[in-house]
């Protein structure tokens, strides 16, 4: 038997690593995937004052801290029995959705672009985001990397700093917003919104237009029928910050549809001995392993998920390009019936960037965030509070336990790749399975097609470690298993 | 360990970043020599205190609160309306970002010049503000900072004199 390691594998936030395990005759024996990295957030936030934990837990990752931010200040206000005024909670919604806006552009042109924009066999030196730029132009390009300073400036404006946002409390917001600064912001909206529009055709002219990855898109390779997760609102329609956590069927059936503080019931965290991340499943339907189908409680968390769960957009454009999303890919414009196709996570992707567009832009019309009534001190305490956002790549949950003081003796964080442990290893032994044959030669584009499984999920492993595509390492190795000989070896700029 | 040069912050601001590539720039197209190995780039040699605009009048305090527990006055330095702040042990360079945003620093900027310990340092500037002379008095004002040691550290453990880590 042979065995091939993919590590590190690339344009992902932190570490993870590909193990495959060839048989004499070609084919694909088993494959496995690890994070071999363990931080200990959870373990250090023990004894902090719990309001420090929304300035704590955005170190865990540089590419997501709004959503931990976010998270964590729902979970204190929950700590301290407090609600805050509604000012208060329009301002965290705006920021949030200007943070969505960002951060999914940042995905869609650097991370994954370059696998479509450049193509999946490019030489790696030219799949990356300065290869995006080469191919849809320097004009472009200057177009991406302002709408990511929009994101940014708005995360600035109401967050008091970029990248680590500070200024949630419990029971509110600690930075008013002027005048001068809503109309910034409404400004920024409005270019966020025609930004928008441009990637919706960017994904036309590029993807759509192009039948061989519209197929490889549709294939089965590429293709789970789990479980999906996310939150929806009043209406069941997709938010980033407030509402209850549904669930749904591989079939499109709901499954669940809870709030936040009764996850416990539904998820539980299955551990494997190979790596540090658990693999979250669905309590009430069982661990089955690594299979898919209703009667396994893998699911999955992510773009692609939020739109299987829901029943639309909450705004115009966004809620026409949901139609046409599903218009294209089941037949059935109403999104009842499920998509399972891996790859439509990055078309997913858009439509929520569409619609964080357009929400930064509505909020930031409202004239209640320039209150000043945006932070109720809390009276009381709780003791115990979970917050449950929703991360760019998936369901977030921050869950902590206090002392009578509102000091922290227990934190539990499941974050957004963490629910896709399960369905990431799936995905990629299911690529690895149609790729790897007997007599195949195993080249640099059949590694990256596998890479491309789990990359469609933006998976985040903590840290952003993460470089420009084709300048970090990567090895394969090829053992025979009979005599440990190496047979053939693919390497990247190693 | 030794390092080329440092850009301190967590994370260093963009303006810093951007000033420290047009640095850059600078010597490789005009020849300059390069500062030397240690230097400390995109940061200034002040406090965070010296860049903050918030007023001081030297006022002390009985008793330290946490920051969610009152509406902050937004004009009045923090430290005197009893928040704990790590603005007097923190090297400027973000332009004083969270107090203008209603919260205290916490120190991601590091210690500044001349300071060798970021935490002994929060130690001192506290002992100035704690308005008493009385030992007992002032174990209980010292007993309302909420986790000294993970706040005064929040940055700087790993760089710090405990447990002779460095000395």
């Amino acid at each position: 038997m042979k065995t091939i390691v993919i590590d590190p594998i690339t344009r992902l936030e932190g570490h993870g690593k590909i193990h495959l395990f060839v048989n004499d005759d070609g084919g694909l024996a088993n494959c496995y995937f690890q994070v071999p990295e363990l931080r200990g957030f959870e373990r250090f936030c023990q004894g902090r004052p719990v309001e420090e934990l929304c300035r704590i837990t955005t170190r865990i990752c540089g590419v997501c801290p709004d959503a931990h931010h976010m998270a964590s200040a729902k979970a204190t206000d929950a700590v301290y029995g407090v609600t805050p005024p509604p000012a208060a909670i329009k301002l965290r919604n705006l920021e949030y959705n200007a943070f969505f806006a960002g951060d999914h552009t940042t995905h869609f042109y650097a991370l994954a672009g370059p696998d479509f924009v450049c193509g999946p066999d490019a030489p790696p030196a030219e799949r990356n985001i300065l290869g995006v730029i080469a191919k849809v132009g320097l004009e472009a390009g200057k177009k991406v990397i302002a709408q990511r300073a929009r994101g940014q400036r708005v995360i600035e404006i109401i967050g008091g700093k970029k990248v680590h946002p500070v200024t949630t409390l419990p029971g509110g917001m600690s930075k008013r917003i002027s005048k001068e600064e809503q109309a910034e912001m409404i400004k920024i909206g409005e270019e966020m919104v025609e930004f928008a529009k441009f990637t919706i055709k960017v994904f036309d002219d590029i993807v759509l237009a192009n039948k061989g990855y519209v197929d490889l898109i549709l294939s089965d390779m590429f293709t789970h029928r789990t479980y999906n997760m996310g939150l929806v609102d009043e209406n069941n329609k997709v938010n980033f910050y407030h509402g209850m956590v549904r669930v749904v069927g591989p079939d499109g059936k709901e499954h669940a549809k809870y709030q936040p503080k009764d996850y416990l019931n539904f998820v539980a965290e299955h551990v494997e001995p190979y790596s540090y991340l658990k693999y979250p499943y669905l309590k009430q339907i069982g661990w089955k392993g690594f299979v898919d189908g209703v009667d396994s409680g893998v699911y999955k968390a992510s773009p692609l998920s939020r739109l299987n769960v829901s029943e639309g957009m909450a705004t115009p454009l966004a809620q026409a390009e949901y139609e046409r999303f599903y218009e294209t890919l089941t037949g059935d414009r109403s999104g009842k019936q499920p998509v399972h196709a891996t790859l439509a996570t990055h078309w997913a992707r858009i439509v929520e960037l569409v619609y964080a567009c357009e929400a930064t832009l509505e909020q930031a019309k409202d004239d209640e965030i320039t209150s000043d009534k945006i932070h109720i001190p809390p009276q009381g305490i709780v003791g115990e509070g979970i917050g449950i956002v929703e991360a760019p790549r998936g369901t977030l949950t921050h869950h902590y336990k206090t002392d009578k003081n509102g000091f922290v003796t227990e934190a539990n964080l499941i974050v957004g790749t963490t629910n896709n442990n399960a369905p990431i290893t799936m995905s990629i032994k299911k690529a690895a399975e149609g790729l790897i044959k007997k007599g195949v030669e195993i080249t640099d584009g059949i590694l990256n097609r596998i890479e491309m499984a789990f990359r469609a999920y933006d998976p985040c492993f903590g840290c952003a470690t993460h470089s420009l595509a084709g300048e970090m390492p990567l090895e394969v190795i090829i053992h025979s298993a009979e005599t440990g000989e190496i047979l053939q070896k693919v390497r990247r700029n190693c | 360990m030794e390092v080329d040069y440092l850009i301190p912050g967590c994370p260093p601001q963009s303006d810093q970043i951007a000033e420290v590539v047009g640095a850059v720039i600078d010597i490789l197209s005009t020849g300059k020599p390069l500062p030397p190995q240690g230097t400390i780039l995109g940061a200034t040699e002040k406090t965070c205190c010296d860049e903050c605009t918030r007023k001081r009048e030297i006022k002390k305090i009985t008793k330290f609160i946490r920051p969610f527990e009152i509406v902050t006055d937004p004009e009045v330095c923090l430290m005197e309306q009893g928040i704990v702040c790590c603005g007097p042990a923190t090297r400027s360079g973000c332009s004083a970002k969270c107090v203008s945003a209603g919260v205290p620093c916490r120190g991601c900027y590091g210690r500044p010049v001349n300071v060798r310990d970021q935490g002994a340092k929060m130690v001192s500037a506290i002992a100035s503000v704690i308005d008493s002379t009385n030992p007992e008095e002032i174990e209980r004002i010292i007993a309302t900072i909420p986790d000294p040691a993970g706040t005064f550290y929040r940055f700087s453990l790993a760089d710090s004199m405990l447990r002779r880590a460095q000395v």
